[in-house]
């Protein structure tokens, strides 16, 4: 595989000074709403707190299954 | 497989694709744009929603490749789909009905796209494409006060038909990974930190000029854009070229320069080229468990995405952070196709068409 891969890495780190330089971007208009999970109640944290722990256990039974998976492929 | 075959697969797919998107997304405004629920209720309702949608999808895949129904699969969640427009006055069922009826629709289309043409990227892209044009319209149509259930309970179930109608796509042949497994995980980890970095990039950028709906559409379009044509550039000219050339090129763009909407697009028109990529190479790492790959995909999307709904979204939308996440993700994408290339690659089988995957 050709590795022009640092030749665009080049390229990157030219556009970073470009973009100090120049400073085209006008200043935003909208300045996005903070997230208003902060005003939650407690039951509805739980439930956020539960949906978390349902990603955490779901993604430990992928771990798993991706392990059990190469076991297999080795035999 | 006849092109005919193809062609009829991918048009139903991707089509009920965006009807699916568009009817869970309408759904979930509909219930905040009747005043059903206040605004926080309506952060709950997505959170609900999104979890659900994305991370129950490795375990339905698991499902689907067990049974090898993804076409039954797919119709199922499109049925759940249906139901949950139904279910605008009751909002949380409304959103874990859509959430479900999500998931399990998308590992079917998903494992079908996947399965016929396995090796190639073009079709899995065109596949995912358009969920974003569907996603969005269905917001605007929610937000607008008009959502009305039937025209999409008529589109959905008309599309239930036609996947059940349309050729199935059979699984391919079960196979073995031959040879030294020792950076079977290191790749299968790579690929999903780079998924789940750009999910992370894609939630926290602050895009102040989101709010007119012509250049919100125009954003949508190259994300659909990025992704249809991503998988198709990917296989002619080289699965690592394409992605990392332009996860590189994109990110200047996205980072620096938010308030411009034509670089910003072009951007993200970049950074989503190498969305089929990472999916197609997931896939070649699990032969047989095309549902499994593709669910791995969206719980890495989810994963990445939290940290935006939390108070380190302060930390994520910065321009100095983006930026260096993307770096990041590049590394990560870059480690996992090289070591993919060198250690899986050249072990594979040649495909039932007995042709090669390109990769140069």
């Amino acid at each position: 595989m050709k590795t022009g891969f640092m030749r665009l890495m080049g390229v990157v780190f030219f556009a970073i000074p470009g973009r100090i330089l120049l400073d085209v971007a006008p200043p935003p208009t909208d300045i996005p709403t903070p997230p208003i999970y902060l005003g939650l109640g407690l039951g509805a944290l739980a439930v956020l707190a539960g949906l978390c722990g349902l990603v955490v256990v779901i993604a430990v039974v992928a771990f798993f299954v991706i392990r059990a998976i190469r076991k297999n492929n080795a035999k | 497989m006849s092109k005919k075959m193809i062609l009829s697969n991918i048009t139903v797919y991707s089509v009920a694709h965006a009807l699916v998107d568009a009817a869970c997304a309408a759904t979930l405004f509909a219930v905040a744009a009747l005043g059903q629920v206040d605004s926080q209720k309506l952060f709950q309702l997505i959170i609900i929603y999104d979890v659900i949608a994305f991370s129950t999808q490795p375990i339905f895949g698991l499902l689907v490749d067990k049974f090898k129904a993804p076409a039954q699969a797919a119709a199922v969640g499109i049925l759940l789909v249906a139901g949950s427009t139904l279910l605008v006055p009751v909002p949380f069922l409304a959103a874990a009905i859509a959430g479900i009826g999500n998931a399990v629709f998308h590992v079917g289309g998903g494992v079908v796209s996947l399965n016929l043409v396995p090796g190639k990227a073009t079709l899995p892209g065109i596949y995912v494409a358009p969920g974003a044009l569907g996603l969005t319209v269905g917001i605007m149509i929610g937000k607008s006060g008009g959502f009305i259930a039937w025209p999409f309970l008529l589109l959905l179930l008309g599309s239930a038909a036609l996947i059940l109608i349309v050729p199935r796509v059979e699984y391919p042949a079960p196979r073995k990974l031959p040879g030294n497994l020792r950076w079977f995980e290191a790749v299968i980890v790579l690929l999903l930190l780079s998924v789940a970095i750009r999910s992370l990039v894609g939630q926290s950028l602050v895009l102040p000029w989101k709010s007119d709906p012509v250049l919100l559409i125009a954003l949508t379009l190259g994300v659909v854009l990025g992704k249809a044509l991503g998988g198709a550039l990917a296989d002619r000219f080289g699965w690592a070229v394409v992605a990392v050339s332009g996860l590189v090129v994109s990110a200047p763009l996205l980072a620096f320069f938010p308030s411009i909407p034509a670089l910003v697009m072009a951007g993200i028109f970049l950074f989503n080229l190498s969305m089929p990529v990472t999916l197609v190479c997931l896939a070649g790492m699990l032969p047989g468990q095309a549902g499994f790959a593709f669910g791995l995909t969206t719980l890495a999307l989810i994963v990445g995405a939290l940290p935006a709904f939390t108070p380190l979204h302060t930390l994520t939308g910065g321009q100095v952070f983006i930026f260096v996440t993307i770096l990041v993700s590049i590394a990560a994408l870059y480690g996992g196709l090289r070591l993919y290339d060198v250690h899986f690659r050249p072990r594979m089988p040649a495909r039932q068409d007995g042709t090669q995957p390109e990769e140069k």
